[in-house]
């Protein structure tokens, strides 16, 4: 096991404890504001201080990792879960028209930066966090359309796939039971990837006021928040900072670690 | 051309090598002994190649054949732990440092690749890639450099009026791609020239014409040739001396002649015997007219020239017609392009005909562009490739049961497994290797695999698509026994297309010899292989290298049937 896998599956654990126990215990209440107590550095009370309104940071670092990591995994979901299908489709298709729609779809959709679109879509819908997913994910889709098709593609020129045909099997069948299995490596490796992606992008989408709205902590918008008082209390930016870039720290060694844990090439096959 | 550069080496030699260096070997390997990661790889492995001379290292895959040439160009692995001499003019390479080993390569020893596909940079004009080794090793000004690639390509063939060096690979085909390697190689007249199956992937023709220009090269610029191959025809025609390797170990080594005619050790015997291989075929009466390819014609579109151009076509396959009889065993060969895998593939039910039938037992294989299950479960296909040819992820069971799917009502539980048995069983293989992952065979194990796979749904016809060319000789013979023996046993027909000429000679009836999307050439395969009548058979016939007939003790090899 190679210590890079292990640290990024520690820290991206961590990460994810801290959210689901957010769910049934945090040390203080998110929502209770006291003034009197405010900007307070780390002490026993506040392991990690409080912000301008007094909150305690520790709280709200764990509820702000539920929000981050629930919208990025559901974006993800949604951008694997439409966009594997699509690719897999455009690649048994190659050259077909199906091909030429996706495609050229995914270019359409490459072409708009995610953030314009994001406000595009808050200002149709109202800024909340599911609309940061509905933005995030539909720049998932892309992503994941155009890694399957080209994977998929140096499959169907194999062998194995000429003898599935001979042994009359349709496309659809052949992509499900013979090119996904295949693919299955690459896709958990660019799922972890965009994942610490997507938690990018929502603390992007929370620190321009487009995320996940208050009193639901974000760690885009903590950031947001203590970005006038970093002179003052640099605590309160840098905790948020620091959750981020430890969980996307994390999740890119995970995936790192697991391309290599799962490449075929890099096991031992046969003596 | 300036010779002076030389003398940029360290460690001494700083004159000018001697002309002729008498009694010493230009290559001298003495007890090279090479391991990976406490694997053995080569053991006391001795050569000796004087400059002008031609040594040939055979042996199977996995024998250290590479390995050896490697070490010889100082392109060993990392981690390789060396022991033993191996001398380079003089100078050993297993203890030279790595810069010196740079300065050396592409100036003492050129090497040339057996993939021309793959050995030439794709974005390159393959003069200024010719051009890059001179320029590396700064043996001369730009405008020299060019002018000497020039010469070096107009040398090895490639006339610069009529392939310019401002081509592209993609240009060039197979052929003109391993010449402009071979220029690579001996652009800075290196005084050893390793050529590591530099024929394999070519043309049976376009092969000829390599080893005449390398054995040509050889002669007259005075080099000293390692060449690396598999294939004992070719050793037999060119070498000077060979040397048989086993295992990590050579097994024999001696002048061309003597190793031919003595064959002291059991294992260059059984590497003979198995290249001269005629599988027992046995007699056969055909039956009635099994499948029938009436006027087939496909055709490719070629991608558009201008926006608003009309598409052209590329006919693969222009009109062919043939029959194969219930029982028949039948060859297709011709070389790389010629279509007989377009062919096959539309006989398969792959490729759609633009014109024309292919039937089977009187049903079109293809009706209204679909192919009909019941038709097809009638044919099934041995791929060329052991390794790409199955599934990595599934087990041996689920590979061989695949056909299942074209019955309407396939085994379940009990009677699947034992039709797996029974599969396994008629290609050699044990019933218990049904549930082991496909990655645990060995090659020749994998094409017994893909026959099991093609026979479990007992097939009137099966096509071997160049079915044992990716094999060794003597697991070539043992797959190629197989096959006739399916054939004599269950009454098999089958296609076998290949572009080895003594394979299909060895395992037909029938052969139809196929050239630019036509066949030129049909009948018995022993009267097309004596007495070819067509131009082009005969240049085919010419241009495959050949084994001496054995001297003594004739051929006890073949089961003893005569043809």
């Amino acid at each position: 096991m190679r210590p890079s896998l292990l640290l990024g599956a520690a820290l991206t654990l961590i990460f994810t404890f801290a959210a689901l126990l957010s769910f049934v215990w945090t040390p203080g209440d998110v929502t209770a504001v006291d003034i009197a107590s405010r900007l307070q550095p780390p002490s026993a009370v506040h392991w990690l201080g409080t912000d301008q309104l007094g909150r305690d940071l520790l709280s709200m670092v764990m509820t702000g990792a539920r929000t981050s990591l629930a919208v990025a995994l559901v974006a993800v979901g949604l951008g694997m879960g439409l966009g594997v299908p699509l690719g897999l489709a455009a690649a048994a298709r190659q050259g077909g028209w199906l091909d030429e729609l996706v495609m050229r779809t995914n270019d359409l959709i490459f072409a708009f930066p995610s953030l314009v679109i994001a406000i595009l879509i808050t200002a149709i819908f109202g800024p909340g966090a599911l609309n940061a997913i509905l933005a995030i994910g539909i720049f998932n889709i892309p992503v994941f359309a155009r890694l399957t098709r080209g994977a998929a593609l140096s499959y169907w020129r194999r062998e194995f796939i000429l003898a599935a045909r001979v042994a009359g099997k349709g496309a659809s069948r052949i992509s499900v039971e013979h090119i996904l299995p295949n693919l299955a490596n690459l896709l958990i490796v660019q799922g972890t990837i965009q994942f610490s992606l997507g938690i990018l992008a929502e603390a992007g989408l929370s620190y321009v006021g487009l995320g996940a709205q208050p009193p639901v902590p974000s760690w885009g918008r903590m950031l947001a928040d203590a970005q006038t008082m970093v002179s003052l209390a640099p605590h309160v930016a840098i905790v948020p900072g620091l959750a981020i870039l430890l969980t996307v720290l994390g999740l890119n060694l995970l995936g790192d670690g697991l391309r290599d844990a799962l490449d075929p090439r890099l096991r031992p096959s046969r003596a | 051309m300036s010779l002076s550069s030389r003398q940029k080496y360290p460690g001494g030699l700083g004159a000018e090598p001697p002309v002729r260096q008498a009694p010493e070997a230009l290559l001298q390997v003495e007890g090279l002994a090479l391991s990976i990661g406490g694997t053995a790889i080569l053991q006391d492995v001795s050569l000796s190649l004087p400059q002008g001379e031609i040594l040939a290292l055979t042996g199977e895959s996995g024998s250290g054949k590479s390995m050896t040439a490697l070490a010889a160009i100082g392109l060993l692995p990392e981690r390789a732990e060396t022991s033993g001499r191996l001398l380079l003019a003089g100078r050993d390479l297993l203890t030279l440092p790595e810069r010196d080993l740079c300065a050396l390569r592409g100036r003492e020893v050129g090497m040339v690749f057996q993939e021309p596909m793959t050995a030439l940079n794709p974005v390159q004009r393959i003069g200024d890639q010719v051009m890059e080794t001179i320029l590396i090793h700064k043996a001369m000004g730009r405008d020299a450099a060019r002018a000497r690639a020039v010469e070096v390509m107009a040398r090895v063939g490639l006339d610069p009026a009529r392939i310019p060096p401002t081509r592209y690979p993609h240009e060039l085909s197979g052929g003109q791609r391993q010449r402009v390697g071979i220029a690579m190689a001996i652009a800075l007249r290196p005084k050893l020239l390793i050529a590591d199956e530099p024929t394999t992937a070519l043309d049976v023709t376009i092969q000829a014409q390599i080893l005449e220009l390398l054995t040509g090269l050889v002669r007259e610029e005075g080099m000293g040739m390692l060449m690396i191959t598999h294939d004992l025809a070719v050793v037999a025609g060119m070498a000077d001396r060979i040397a048989v390797m086993k295992a990590g170990r050579i097994v024999e080594q001696g002048p061309t002649a003597q190793v031919l005619a003595e064959q002291r050790h059991p294992y260059t015997r059984q590497l003979f015997e198995a290249s001269r291989h005629q599988a027992p075929l046995g007699l056969i009466t055909p039956g009635e007219t099994l499948l029938s390819v009436q006027e087939a014609v496909r055709d490719y579109p070629l991608p558009r020239k201008g926006l608003f151009a009309p598409r052209g076509q590329f006919r693969a396959v222009k009109g062919v017609s043939f029959d194969i009889r219930r029982g028949e065993r039948v060859g297709l060969v011709g070389e790389s392009g010629c279509g007989k895998s377009t062919l096959s593939r539309a006989i398969l039910g792959l490729e759609p005909l633009q014109a024309g039938t292919i039937t089977l037992g009187g049903k079109p294989i293809l009706s209204h562009g679909k192919p009909d299950p019941e038709i097809r479960r009638r044919v099934q296909v041995v791929f060329q490739d052991p390794y790409g040819s199955f599934n990595p992820r599934h087990s041996v069971a689920r590979i061989i049961a695949e056909p299942f799917h074209l019955l309407p009502d396939p085994p379940r539980g009990a009677a699947r497994q034992a039709a797996i048995a029974s599969a396994l069983t008629a290609v050699g293989l044990k019933p218990e290797h049904a549930e082991a992952p496909i990655h645990a065979f060995s090659g020749g194990q994998r094409q017994r695999i893909a026959i099991a796979r093609a026979l479990i749904i007992e097939p009137e016809l099966v096509i071997f698509d160049e079915a044992v060319s990716a094999l060794d000789v003597r697991v070539r013979a043992q797959i190629l026994d197989l096959v006739a023996e399916l054939s004599r046993t269950r009454g098999l027909s089958y296609l076998f297309v290949s572009h080895d000429l003594s394979v299909v000679r060895c395992i037909t009836d029938r052969v139809l010899v196929m050239r630019e999307g036509e066949i030129v050439e049909r009948g018995r395969t022993a009267d097309v292989f004596d007495n070819p009548e067509h131009w082009y058979t005969k240049s085919l016939m010419e241009a495959a290298p050949r084994l001496p007939a054995p001297d003594m003790g004739g051929d006890d090899d073949a089961g003893g049937e005569p043809l």
